[in-house]
């Protein structure tokens, strides 16, 4: 049986931070300054996201002349519904030592 | 680019990552190139160098590409004392070979890389031990100080070991290939029934007392095992494509392992069951000695009807492996972003 895991505040940071414009193509560093997570973690859940369908990738087409072209990112129709469960969900935070046996800690 | 120490360090990282996952590694590349601090240049570099090591698939790459500069050095080493350089040559060309075919069977080519399956998996790492123990064997026989005619086995039996094995390789590698049609009960059932006749076969000659000078036994017993595992496979529990696949795979392995039984036998095993080939010979050392040869000449021919299998398997496995689009059924994740990815640069 697959058990739905709730990802981690990280992540969660991540899906926020993409949300509010789901169309918008946004880049790696960007990002990861947005949210304070450096490369080593960003890029992790980046590559999560994109294994569950969650986030879709594509190269920037018209990048500026002496830089590469980005890697940019936002969020698929399933990375807004999960954002949009997580925002939904997060209201009444339950403490910690509160949570039930078997919920499920931050994981991804 | 990345004209810095950090960039030329993320770039020679980014290239251990294999296949589905330099996607990811390039991004992080050209990322770094729109950073401008030296400071921000060296933690974003080394915060994904960390990203690049930690990848499983990475340390699997790095693991592969030592365990091949191992086996390259090793047969360099092992090949030092043959003084005839053409056959040393050949020698070091075959297992090169072998290398480069075990190379291509982790990439996206005709065949690899391999299914996600335990049973693909299994049979693939089986095909390699057998198809190396082979190589290694022949190199050992090769590099003794008193080998016979070393032109004569530069010109013509290196050669046509180095096809053979190669053939074998290729179709071992072909029918655990992602996209194969073969399901794991077809490689299950190929491995039984090729190992089953392998097991008569060695039961007969434990029985008889001595190797058979003839293949018919062999034939036979290989015969049965490629009938039982088609049949196994066709009809209502599978098609005629899966029995196929089935029958050759049994095929090829049991021509295979009964090759490989017979030179352990002829090289180890006891005087009892080595048949007398050589009558002329001068003495009964001499006569045991020779015979230890002779025997494995008609089991030649057998490696050689096993690669016909096996090359049949391969064209089989081409002919019925599932199309492309069908890849992210059985593509490792970091394969499937890649797809993504690709479907999505268009928009």
């Amino acid at each position: 049986m697959t058990r739905t895991r709730r990802p981690s505040p990280q992540t969660v940071a991540v899906l926020r931070a993409l949300a509010p414009e789901p169309s918008a193509w946004r880049y790696g560093y960007e990002l990861g300054q947005e949210v304070g997570l450096k490369a080593g973690s960003l890029y992790p859940i980046l590559i999560r996201l994109g294994d569950r369908g969650l986030l879709e990738a594509t190269w920037e087409t018209d990048p500026p002349v002496g830089r590469p072209a980005r890697h940019l990112y936002r969020l698929t129709g399933a990375g807004v519904r999960l954002a949009d469960e997580l925002a939904a969900s997060a209201t009444p935070a339950a403490p910690a030592s509160k949570r039930r046996r078997g919920e499920l800690r931050g994981a991804w | 680019m990345s004209h810095d120490a950090a960039g030329w360090l993320l770039g020679g990282a980014v290239r251990l990552l294999p296949d589905g996952r330099r996607e990811w590694g390039r991004a992080m590349h050209a990322e770094l190139a729109g950073i401008g601090p030296v400071g921000a240049r060296w933690r974003f570099a080394l915060g994904c160098l960390g990203v690049v090591t930690r990848q499983r698939m990475t340390l699997r790459a790095v693991g592969y590409l030592v365990l091949a500069a191992g086996v390259l050095a090793g047969v360099v080493g092992l090949t030092r004392t043959i003084a005839y350089a053409p056959l040393r040559g050949g020698l070091i060309a075959l297992v090169s070979i072998l290398v480069a075919m075990s190379w291509l069977g982790r990439r996206r080519a005709v065949f690899g890389p391999v299914g996600t399956g335990r049973a693909s998996r299994l049979a693939a790492a089986g095909a390699y031990v057998l198809v190396g123990a082979m190589a290694l064997t022949i190199v050992l026989d090769m590099r003794g100080p008193g080998l016979a005619n070393p032109d004569d086995k530069a010109t013509n039996g290196v050669p046509i070991y180095t096809v053979l094995l190669t053939l074998y390789l290729v179709g071992f590698l072909a029918a655990t290939a992602h996209r194969c049609a073969a399901t794991g009960r077809v490689l299950a059932t190929g491995v039984a029934s090729g190992l089953g006749a392998t097991a008569c076969w060695l039961a007969l000659v434990l029985a008889m007392g001595s190797i058979p000078a003839d293949l018919g036994p062999a034939l036979g017993f290989i015969g049965v095992a490629m009938g039982v595992a088609g049949f196994v496979n066709s009809g209502r529990r599978g098609s005629a494509a899966l029995g196929q696949l089935a029958g050759l795979f049994a095929g090829a392995l049991a021509a295979l392992l009964i090759v490989i039984v017979v030179w352990g036998l002829a090289g180890y095993g006891p005087a009892s069951l080595i048949p007398d080939l050589a009558p002329a010979a001068l003495s009964p050392a001499a006569d045991l000695a020779q015979s230890r040869v002779e025997i494995n000449d008609p089991y030649v021919g057998l490696l050689a009807l096993g690669c016909l299998a096996a090359a049949a398997l391969t064209a089989v496995s081409v002919a019925t492996r599932r199309p492309a689009s069908d890849d992210h059924r059985a593509l490792p994740a970091g394969e499937l972003m890649k797809a993504r990815m690709r479907a999505t640069s268009g928009s």
